[in-house]
C-alpha cells in the first residue's frame, strides 16, 4: 500500500474556500497559507467531530513533529482521504484549536508545483501524517498487554503504510531537527575568503594537505613564523647576501633541493660524531649506531657555564653521607665514588657522574620525568 | 637547523631509508630494521635534566633455527655489550685516567663515573650479562637461588662478588670467542647464572674496581609510572 494519499477530485479549503486537487495539497496549502489545518475539504454530515483528547506532551508515543516544529497532536485520520483501514473512532482536528507554527519555508501550493527544501519536506510529512494515521485505542492496547497502559500515557498511532510509520518513528526522534552546524565559528565574525590569490590558495592547500592530514595548529604557527622570515617581513631580521634571493636562485628543481637537504643532514650527523658499525654475532649481521659518550660529555662540560656545573656533592667540597635526597649528587653512590676518588687523587679531584637509560622492551619512558610523548624511539630502515 | 640534527637523523636516499628519532616517534611504515636508543645524562649539570642519545642498539630477533632461543639470547647479549662498549670506550678509559678541568685558578682532575643505569628487568639482566627468565640465580645483586627466593632462607644469601663473577665471565667469553671448552663454559655460566659475555661496565672504574658497585648501578622507574610526581628511582644515586 502506498504512503501517498488517494487523490480526490476536488477539495475545498474551509478557511479560504480555495479548491485543491488532493488532500495532501489541501494540508500543505493550509499550513503554508493559514498556519493551521482545518476541515477535510468536504462536508461531513454537517458536523465536525471533536477530538477525543489532547496530549501536549512530546513523549515517544506522541505524534511526530515535522520540520523542527511542534506537530499537530490530534489523532486525525480522514476516512475519505486516508487508507482503507479507516475507522469511525478516528478523530479530526477542530478548527478552533491552536494552529501549529508555520514551517520556515513556504511550501508549494495545492500540491500542484514542485518545491524543494526543508519547508516542503516538513509540509509534506505533516500532511501525510495527518492524513494517514489513526490513533490506536488505548483500551485495545491495554487489553492486549495490561502493562502497556500503565507504562505509557502518550498517544499511539497506526499508519496506513509501514513506510509512513517508519518515517514517523524516526521523525519523532527529531535527530535532523536537533542537528546543528558541524563547525562552531571561533569568532563572532569569521573572516572567510582571505586566501584569495593563487599564491595564498597554494599555501592553504599545502597547509591542509601536507602529510595527509595537514599541519597541526602549532605547526601552522611555525609555518607562519617561517613564512614571515621568508617574506623578509620579520622585524629586526638580519639581511645577508641571500636576502633577496628566491628558492629557484639556489635550487633549480626539487631533486636538487632534496639532495642539498640530505647532504647537510649527513654532514651534521657526522659532525656530531655518529658512527655506524656492522656487528656479526653467531653468523648474523646487525647494524648499530653510536657516538662517543666521552665526546658528548666533553661538549656538555665545555658548553655549560661554570656556575651551572657542580663538581662536589657539598658545593665547594664533598658532603658527608646524610639523608638529604634533593639531587642525584646527594645519593650515597655519588658520595661513595667521590670519596674513593678523592682518597686516591687528593683534594683537587672530583667525579663526573652520568646516568644511563635504555629500555629494550619499549614499554616506558623513564627519563626522570614525565613526557607527553608516548612510546619509544627507534630506527627503521626500509626501501 | 643543524643544531637539531645533532639529535635527530633523517637520512633518506631513494633506496634505503634510515630514521633516527630519539624522542619517541613511531614510524610504523619503516619496521624493517629496529633499534632502540641508549641515553645519558650528566648529573653534575644543574637545572633541567637533558637526556642525550649516544647509541642505537639493534633489536635482535629469535630466528628459526636449532636452539633458537639460546642462540638468540646469546646474540642479543653480544650485540648489546659490543654497542655499549663502542659508545663508552673513551668514557671507560677516562674513568681510570681522568681529565683536567680548570676552575678559575684551580685545576681539578675529574673522573667520569657511571652511577645509575635505568632500565627494565630484562634489560638489567642483559646489561649485567646475566641470564634472564627462570634461571638458577634470578637476583642480580645476590646469589639467592630460585628455590628459596621467596622463602625466609633467602635472607641468608650473600651478595654477588663482582670480581669473582667477572672472572668467570671473562674466562667464559675467552672460551666462547675461541669456540672451545663448551662444558667449561656451561659450568661457568651456571655458577652464577651469568652468560659467557663480560659486562662492559665491569671495565669502568668504580664498578669493576673499588668500590665495586657494578651490581648496584641498576635502577628502575617503578611500574613504569610516567607521572613526574610519582616517579621515584629505587636506586640511591
Amino acid at each position: 500500500m502506498s504512503a501517498a494519499p488517494r487523490s480526490e477530485a476536488q477539495l475545498r479549503c474551509v478557511i479560504c474556500r480555495r479548491t485543491v486537487r488532493d488532500f495532501a495539497g489541501l494540508r500543505r496549502h493550509q499550513n503554508a497559507a493559514h498556519g493551521r489545518t482545518a476541515g477535510l475539504g468536504f462536508a461531513i454530515a454537517g458536523h465536525k467531530r471533536i477530538r477525543t483528547s489532547d496530549d501536549s506532551s512530546s513523549g515517544l508515543g506522541g505524534p511526530p513533529p515535522a520540520g523542527g516544529l511542534p506537530f499537530d497532536s490530534s489523532g486525525a485520520r480522514p476516512g475519505a482521504a486516508g487508507d482503507a483501514s479507516a475507522t469511525n473512532d478516528a478523530t479530526v482536528r477542530g478548527v478552533d484549536n491552536d494552529p501549529p507554527p508555520a514551517p520556515d519555508e513556504a511550501a508549494s501550493d495545492a500540491g500542484s508545483g514542485f518545491s524543494a527544501g526543508s519547508g516542503a519536506v516538513s509540509a509534506d510529512l505533516k500532511a501525510l501524517y495527518e492524513m494517514a494515521r489513526t490513533q490506536v485505542d488505548p483500551d485495545v492496547v491495554s487489553g492486549e498487554d495490561g502493562a502497556a497502559a500503565a507504562v505509557s500515557t502518550t498517544r499511539e498511532y497506526s499508519y496506513g503504510a509501514a513506510s509512513t510509520h517508519i518515517r514517523a518513528l524516526y521523525e519523532h526522534m527529531q535527530d535532523v531537527q536537533r542537528a546543528t552546524p558541524l563547525a562552531e565559528p571561533r569568532r563572532k565574525k569569521p573572516h572567510t575568503g582571505k586566501f584569495n590569490s593563487y599564491r595564498l590558495r597554494a599555501l592553504q592547500n599545502f597547509v591542509l594537505k601536507v602529510g595527509g592530514a595537514g599541519l597541526s595548529l602549532s605547526e601552522q604557527e611555525r609555518l607562519f613564523d617561517f613564512l614571515d622570515v621568508w617574506d623578509r617581513t620579520r622585524p629586526n631580521m638580519p639581511a645577508d647576501d641571500g636576502h633577496n634571493k628566491t628558492l629557484r636562485d639556489s635550487f633549480d628543481n626539487a631533486n636538487e633541493f632534496r639532495s642539498a637537504l640530505a647532504d647537510d643532514l649527513d654532514m651534521a650527523v657526522n659532525q656530531a660524531g655518529w658512527k655506524k658499525v656492522d656487528l656479526v654475532e653467531d653468523g648474523e649481521k646487525y647494524e648499530a649506531y653510536f657516538r662517543s659518550v666521552m665526546g658528548v660529555v666533553r661538549n656538555i662540560v665545555s658548553n655549560t657555564k661554570a656556575t651551572a656545573m657542580n663538581w662536589w656533592s657539598g658545593g665547594p667540597a664533598p658532603a658527608p653521607l646524610d639523608n638529604r635526597r634533593e639531587t642525584p649528587m646527594d645519593g650515597e653512590v655519588y658520595k661513595v665514588m667521590e670519596q674513593a676518588v678523592m682518597d686516591e687523587h687528593g683534594p683537587n679531584s672530583a667525579i663526573l657522574g652520568i646516568h644511563v637509560y635504555s629500555d629494550s622492551s619499549q614499554l616506558s619512558w623513564s627519563g626522570g620525568k614525565s613526557l607527553t610523548i608516548r612510546g619509544h624511539s627507534w630506527c627503521g630502515t626500509g626501501s | 637547523m643543524l643544531s637539531l640534527v645533532e639529535y635527530k637523523w633523517h637520512r633518506a636516499p631513494s633506496w634505503h631509508c634510515v630514521y633516527l628519532l630519539p624522542f619517541g616517534f613511531t614510524l610504523s611504515f619503516l619496521i624493517a630494521h629496529k633499534l632502540y636508543p641508549v641515553r645519558i645524562r650528566v648529573i653534575n649539570v644543574a637545572g633541567k635534566p637533558e637526556w642525550l642519545v649516544v647509541a642505537y642498539i639493534p633489536v635482535v630477533r629469535t630466528l628459526q633455527e636449532k636452539s633458537a632461543a639460546e642462540r638468540g639470547s646469546q646474540r642479543r647479549c653480544g650485540v648489546m655489550q659490543r654497542v655499549l662498549y663502542a659508545a663508552f670506550r673513551e668514557f671507560i678509559s677516562f674513568s681510570h685516567l681522568g681529565f683536567k678541568v680548570r676552575l678559575d685558578t684551580r685545576v681539578v682532575k675529574v673522573f667520569p663515573r657511571t652511577l645509575l643505569y635505568l632500565c627494565d628487568r630484562p634489560e638489567e639482566r642483559a646489561v649485567l650479562s646475566q641470564k634472564g627468565g627462570q634461571c638458577e640465580h634470578p637476583c642480580s645483586v645476590c646469589d639467592v637461588t630460585i628455590a628459596v627466593s621467596c622463602l625466609p632462607e633467602a635472607k641468608e644469601s650473600m651478595g654477588r662478588v663482582v670480581v669473582d663473577t667477572l672472572d668467570d665471565q671473562i674466562e667464559g667469553m675467552e672460551h666462547l670467542r675461541r669456540a672451545r671448552k663448551k662444558r667449561r663454559r656451561r659450568t661457568l655460566a651456571s655458577v652464577s647464572s651469568a652468560s659467557n659475555y663480560a659486562p662492559v661496565f665491569g671495565g669502568m672504574a668504580g664498578l669493576g674496581t673499588e668500590p665495586y658497585l657494578l651490581y648496584h648501578m641498576i635502577g628502575f622507574d617503578i611500574l613504569h609510572v610516567r607521572c613526574e610526581s610519582t616517579l621515584t628511582l629505587t636506586h640511591d644515586a
